[in-house]
């Protein structure tokens, strides 16, 4: 009997071995939630280039909390308080004579939500970009409809690196995780945008006409066809030539977008935001909340506002009780709070109307085309109930003009707008510091990751 | 040795570990941030020494005491990715560096010195010169015993942010003082100039504690049975104290404690963490 089981047990094990499956030899499992590139790369479905679809949207948005807190504090646009780590304050407004480093709080070794996250976003396009290129489950038209998106954000996305390091460049050729391409000098980084933006615009084209063939958050609500979509390309287009000092070439683009200079000044495509499992308004503060952690209005931008301005009144909410934090550089008061979000589900706009009158404004006056730029600015004054511009035409007035509304129509997005402006114009220094006795920043030198990789791979 | 009253024993060590697990920081522009790698290795490298024996062994007193010291090097032979910090609250306030060659527990920060991998300045090191621990027991008249033991680390450095966030609110003890009479409180300069890097929250944190007294009586037999008869065997009484006392130039609250607990390489970093408490104990023990 116990021979038996022996000779049993071997024979099993031999037929094992031989016949069935090895145990050493694991199968395949795709993980549900963490699916590789490799199984969208090829052949993907219309449901998975959905799902790329609607990632890359909530990629896009990665950067909102990092810019609208940081670069706006650089800009002096708004403070960010907040009592729980003092380095909000004093490390972001470059107090005691603290400088960017490699490292910077709130940023990283990898440059966080103003690198790595847009970057993220990049990537995001590109698998996007890859998988509608090597599937036959979608018509031609549609390929050409995903790719067009997909670059088009790229092109948004690649503006923040630039211009968080502005002259130290970025890296352009980003495809190859192991073989990253070499930094590119700020204008041809720009010049490199124009060419992804104008590609996408092209592919959009090609897609012919209708509907956005997969479906698109509320976000793009009025810009989910072809046509909408090919707005929103020109619209960034239009921003980027303005950093490009190309003002032709801002006016090209503004006559493609949304621009709509008697509609809503507030037009325009959004990121979207919602209760869990969405994320929530990352600008959005309960009014008059009892909290030591807000974002407030530079005291700069209230001292300086037009009396009457209704952006001043619809924009700002003054607090009953003032924030204050101190920290070893001294304390700072905000007394007022963002107003401009209903609920903490509200949309965020990226880029809209206003924008795109005060860019048309900043061309015309680029290009001395006074009356035309006075006109545009008369448009944003007289919806800020400030009437029509009565001081000099000469382009420098004009400029000043420009920024100054600017600075009102455009407070506080998440872009850092006041800080790029100041730069493009050469007058960070206008920017005030005496309010916090910090510095202004000029631009970030690359994140440190991106040095130890190229010490690691010996470029 | 001396009639096998006293032993030493010493211990040299050196411990490679190979194929440690460590994340692949990848140039974080190609969009993806990291890919597990398992090329670092590890040497420690030690001594520890034990010396112990019965100082004084007669019928009325007994004294048995041992010194322990021992000491430790970890150095990063080998790394095989890119230099990278981690760990505590990033470079502003004090972080850990991992580069080949140096030790997991260097800790750099602010400014920036791009002649040290990583590209910040070191300002110290978590790891300790050397521990040495000293427990004794004296036995007198039979009954009596009393013993206690002290601990004593030497260097190693913590990364004090409850300073930071004192010094931040203006209520560290001494904070208004002003040592260089240049009109500014000590509370806003400290380390070195310009007053405003990592440099600051970086203390020695050696110290000597008396980790533990304790004091016992055993009754004598001959009482037990007056009082008890029979019935009850033996009665031990007695106090002790944990974390008696503490000696240290550190200027938190325990130079021992971490708010992230027990780590391997980031166990000193201190924002305030609950001490090591001091216990007082009274013991009654009775066998019956």
């Amino acid at each position: 009997m116990k021979n038996n089981i022996k000779n049993i047990a071997k024979m099993i094990a031999v037929a094992g071995l031989i016949t069935a499956c090895n145990p050493l030899q694991l199968d395949d499992i795709q993980d549900p939630n963490n699916p590789s590139i490799g199984s969208i790369s090829n052949n993907a479905s219309r449901e998975q280039i959905q799902f790329l679809v609607t990632g890359l949207e909530s990629r896009h948005r990665g950067y909102v909390t990092n810019i609208s807190q940081a670069w706006n504090c650089f800009g002096r646009e708004i403070w960010y308080l907040n009592a729980s780590d003092p380095r909000f304050q004093t490390d972001w407004l470059g107090q005691n004579g603290r400088t960017p480093d490699r490292s910077y709080f709130g940023f990283g070794t990898t440059g966080g939500g103003s690198w790595a996250v847009p970057y993220q976003a990049i990537k995001q396009a590109d698998v996007l970009i890859t998988a509608a290129n090597n599937t036959n489950a979608i018509p031609e038209n549609a390929k050409n409809a995903v790719k067009g998106f997909a670059k088009t954000i790229q092109g948004y996305q690649f503006m923040i690196p630039a211009n968080f390091v502005y002259q130290n460049g970025i890296r352009i050729d980003v495809s190859d995780p192991l073989n990253p391409g070499p930094f590119v000098s700020y204008t041809e980084a720009l010049d490199a945008i124009k060419g992804i933006l104008d590609q996408g615009d092209q592919d959009l084209a090609a897609a012919g006409s209708g509907n956005f063939p997969y479906t698109l958050t509320r976000g793009f609500n009025g810009y989910n066809t072809i046509s909408g979509l090919r707005q929103v390309n020109r619209a960034i287009t239009a921003r980027l030539n303005a950093y490009r000092k190309d003002w032709q070439g801002v006016l090209t683009a503004l006559e493609g977008s949304f621009m709509n200079l008697t509609g809503d000044l507030n037009a325009g495509p959004s990121h979207p935001y919602g209760a869990s499992p969405d994320i929530f308004n990352p600008l959005f503060y309960v009014p008059n909340a009892a909290v030591n952690t807000i974002i407030a209005v530079h005291p700069s931008v209230l001292d300086d506002a037009t009396p009457g301005d209704l952006r001043v009144r619809n924009k700002f909410f003054q607090r009953t009780n003032p924030v204050t934090v101190t920290t070893d550089a001294g304390a700072l008061v905000g007394t007022h709070q963002d107003a401009r979000w209903a609920s903490n589900v509200t949309s965020i706009p990226f880029i809209k109307n206003e924008e795109l009158i005060l860019l048309k404004a900043e061309a015309h006056a680029n290009l001395n085309q006074t009356n035309q730029a006075v006109e545009a600015i008369n448009i944003i004054r007289n919806a800020a109930g400030i009437g029509n511009y009565s001081g000099a035409t000469t382009q420098a007035a004009l400029i000043d003009e420009i920024l100054y509304q600017r600075r009102y129509s455009l407070w506080a997005e998440p872009w850092g707008h006041r800080w790029i402006d100041a730069r493009r114009y050469d007058r960070l220094n206008q920017i005030p510091t005496r309010y916090d006795g910090g510095t202004i920043f000029t631009q970030f030198p690359h994140p440190q990751a991106e040095l130890s990789w190229d010490q690691y791979s010996g470029n | 040795m001396f009639n096998n009253r006293v032993s030493l024993e010493a211990t040299y060590y050196i411990k490679n570990t190979q194929n440690n697990i460590q994340n692949l920081n990848l140039s974080p522009s190609t969009g993806v941030v990291t890919t597990p790698s398992n090329e670092a290795e590890l040497q420690n490298k030690g001594i520890e020494l034990g010396l112990s024996g019965n100082i004084i062994e007669k019928a009325n007193f007994k004294w048995f005491s041992r010194v322990l010291y021992w000491r430790n090097r970890i150095e990063m032979t080998r790394l095989g990715i890119p230099t990278y910090l981690a760990g505590a609250f990033g470079s502003a306030l004090g972080t850990f560096l991992y580069a080949e060659g140096y030790s997991p527990t260097t800790i750099v920060g602010t400014p920036a010195d791009p002649n040290v991998p990583g590209g910040f300045t070191i300002w110290g090191n978590s790891q300790p010169d050397f521990n040495m621990s000293f427990f004794n027991t004296l036995t007198i008249y039979r009954g009596l015993e009393f013993s206690f033991l002290v601990d004593w680390r030497q260097g190693g450095d913590n990364i004090n942010l409850t300073s930071f966030l004192t010094d931040s609110g203006g209520t560290t003890n001494g904070w208004f003082n002003d040592d260089n009479n240049d009109g500014i409180p000590n509370g806003r300069q400290r380390g070195p100039e310009p007053h405003n890097n990592a440099g600051r929250w970086v203390q020695d944190a050696s110290f000597v504690k008396i980790r533990e007294i304790g004091l016992y009586y055993v009754i004598p037999r001959s009482t037990i049975s007056q009082w008890f008869g029979n019935s009850v065997q033996n009665i031990r009484v007695g106090g002790s104290v944990n974390n008696a006392f503490l000696f240290t130039k550190y200027e938190g609250y325990d130079p021992e404690t971490s708010t992230f607990g027990a780590q391997a390489v980031a166990n000193n970093v201190d924002i305030a963490p609950y001490p090591t408490p001091r216990r007082v104990f009274f013991h009654l023990t009775i066998d019956f």
